[in-house]
């Protein structure tokens, strides 16, 4: 406003010469054609008189103009002292807020800093137990299945199957002697056949020696009284005779009665040694087909087993991280606890400054020297950079242990 | 034998914090929540480390530590600072007082441990 002011200023006597110097020249027009000296003259004078008045007028007006900025000047001083005192007057009703409310404030953000701080602790207790459980899970799982890692659980388990195996063998082994003995007591009938021949042969003896016997007696009674003795040598003869057919057709019957007895024998033996080569080879189809779920089931859990491990080291170790991040709420704390101590301190100093006005002083603070006093309290980064106008702290994302050995 | 580590520090969740890392690992833990009453636990019995807060009510870490110091059976106990405080100036006054270690908080576990191993093993 002011510029545009000046402009016009300057604007006015311009204007007026620019007239002054028109009339000059009109003036020398009407003259130009008979030299009229005279009128020129007048022309010039008008000019002159013209350009003076102009220049009078220009005067004036920088003049009312300097008043009219002066009156300006004046009236913005009092708008200035107006509100001056209406700042005054504000600042006396932050005084009394502060004064009620600061002592409000700092109660609230203890009160924040409690619970976040209880919260945290609880936190923490859970978090802790939750790995004791986990640990005591591990624990157990250990423990039921022997206190054995995965390829433990798998090398005894290949280790009872070569035993089972080996069992099968002793089986397939005890099975061919039982063969074998079968064959060796097949031979026996072989052995009593020869038997029977044999008994067969005493009876012809047996039967021709009575037959001997008979001849004999015959010729001893025909020798009458001289042959008596050999009669009864002859006689004695057919007894033995008999007796030997007796003991041959005995043997021939014992020989029939055990080669009856082998035949059983023997074919019970085939029958049974069947019946246990199907059992063997059913116990071997049943025991590698319980070993093969067996494996199955140890398989699967020692892999469930190494995977609640895994998960268990997993979860711990998001825990303990969760941990790490927890621990900001110790920054957060000493951060509200700086706030809380500032503001019990500026509360303390508005009472000062208000019992020194009360005393007719004229109290004053000294921000800059407030604002020094509150950054020494500073303990974390966060809260300098905030303090320094720098970008608004925050915590970072992740989190790397700084630390120095002395 | 269990170490006994000694940890110091108003925030009751920061102790739990240090005090399950290192029950975990094995140590036995006595808790202080300021100088004051760490300086009142000890009675003579064998610490082997201290953990210690800087910035705490009733008596701060640093001077906790220079009066641990001066006691004839902490003279020779190492110290680990734990401190939200990583400005250089404040280093060099936990080094002067006595301290072995700065660890600024927020810490890994882990690496919190590998520090005590180290300085209870030196």
């Amino acid at each position: 406003m002011r510029a545009n002011t000046d402009v016009w200023l300057w604007m006015s006597p311009l204007a007026s010469g620019g007239a002054g110097v028109a009339a000059l020249l009109w003036v020398s027009w009407l003259s130009g054609a008979g030299g009229q000296t005279i009128f020129a003259e007048v022309a010039i004078a008008v000019a002159v008189f013209a350009a003076l008045c102009a220049w009078g007028s220009a005067h004036r007006q920088r003049a009312a103009l300097r008043q009219l900025m002066r009156q300006a000047g004046a009236e913005l001083e009092q708008a200035y002292q107006a509100l001056q005192q209406q700042k005054l007057s504000g600042i006396v009703g932050l005084e009394q807020i502060c004064d009620q409310a600061a002592p409000i404030w700092v109660k609230q953000i203890e009160t924040a800093r409690g619970h976040t701080e209880d919260s945290i602790v609880e936190i923490v207790t859970r978090f802790n137990a939750i790995v004791e459980r986990l640990r005591a899970s591990v624990i157990a799982s250990q423990q039921t299945t022997g206190n054995l890692d995965g390829d433990s659980v798998v090398s005894v388990l290949s280790s009872s199957e070569a035993d089972l195996v080996g069992v099968n063998r002793a089986m397939d082994a005890a099975l061919r002697k039982r063969a074998e003995m079968v064959q060796d007591v097949q031979k026996l009938i072989v052995y009593t056949t020869e038997l029977k021949g044999m008994a067969a042969e005493v009876a012809e003896v047996a039967a021709r020696t009575n037959l001997l016997a008979l001849n004999a007696a015959i010729e001893a009674a025909r020798a009458g009284d001289t042959g008596r003795g050999f009669a009864v040598v002859a006689d004695e003869v057919r007894k033995l005779s008999t007796l030997s057919s007796d003991t041959g057709k005995k043997m021939a019957e014992k020989v029939n009665v055990i080669n009856s007895s082998i035949t059983a024998v023997i074919g019970a033996a085939e029958k049974f040694g069947e019946e246990d080569t199907r059992s063997v080879e059913e116990a071997e189809k049943i025991i590698r087909k319980v070993l093969s779920n067996f494996g199955a089931v140890a398989s699967g859990l020692s892999a469930s087993t190494e995977m609640l491990r895994q998960e268990s080291e997993g979860i711990r170790k998001e825990i303990s991280d969760t941990l790490v991040y927890l621990q900001f709420q110790d920054r957060v704390s000493q951060i509200l606890a700086h706030v809380r101590d500032n503001l019990g301190g500026l509360h303390n100093q508005l009472q000062l400054c208000s019992a020194e006005r009360n005393s007719g002083g004229e109290p004053a603070i000294d921000a800059k020297s407030w604002l020094s006093e509150m950054a020494r309290g500073y303990t974390t980064t966060e809260q300098r950079s905030n303090h320094s106008g720098g970008e608004v702290g925050v915590t970072p994302e992740s989190a790397a242990t700084e630390i120095s050995f002395f | 034998m269990a170490k006994t580590v000694m940890v110091v520090d108003d925030s009751a969740s920061l102790r739990q914090v240090v005090s399950i890392a290192l029950r975990g690992a094995g140590y036995d833990v006595i808790e202080g929540c300021d100088g004051v009453d760490a300086l009142s636990k000890l009675t003579g019995q064998k610490v082997h480390l201290v953990i210690s807060d800087v910035n705490m009510p009733n008596m701060d870490g640093i001077t906790f530590v220079k009066k641990l110091k001066q006691m004839a059976a902490y003279k020779f106990t190492p110290v680990i600072m734990l401190t939200t405080e990583s400005q250089e100036s404040k280093k060099q006054e936990g080094q002067a007082a006595g301290a072995k270690a700065w660890v600024v908080k927020p810490f890994l576990p882990t690496q919190m441990l590998a520090a005590v191993s180290k300085l209870v093993m030196a």
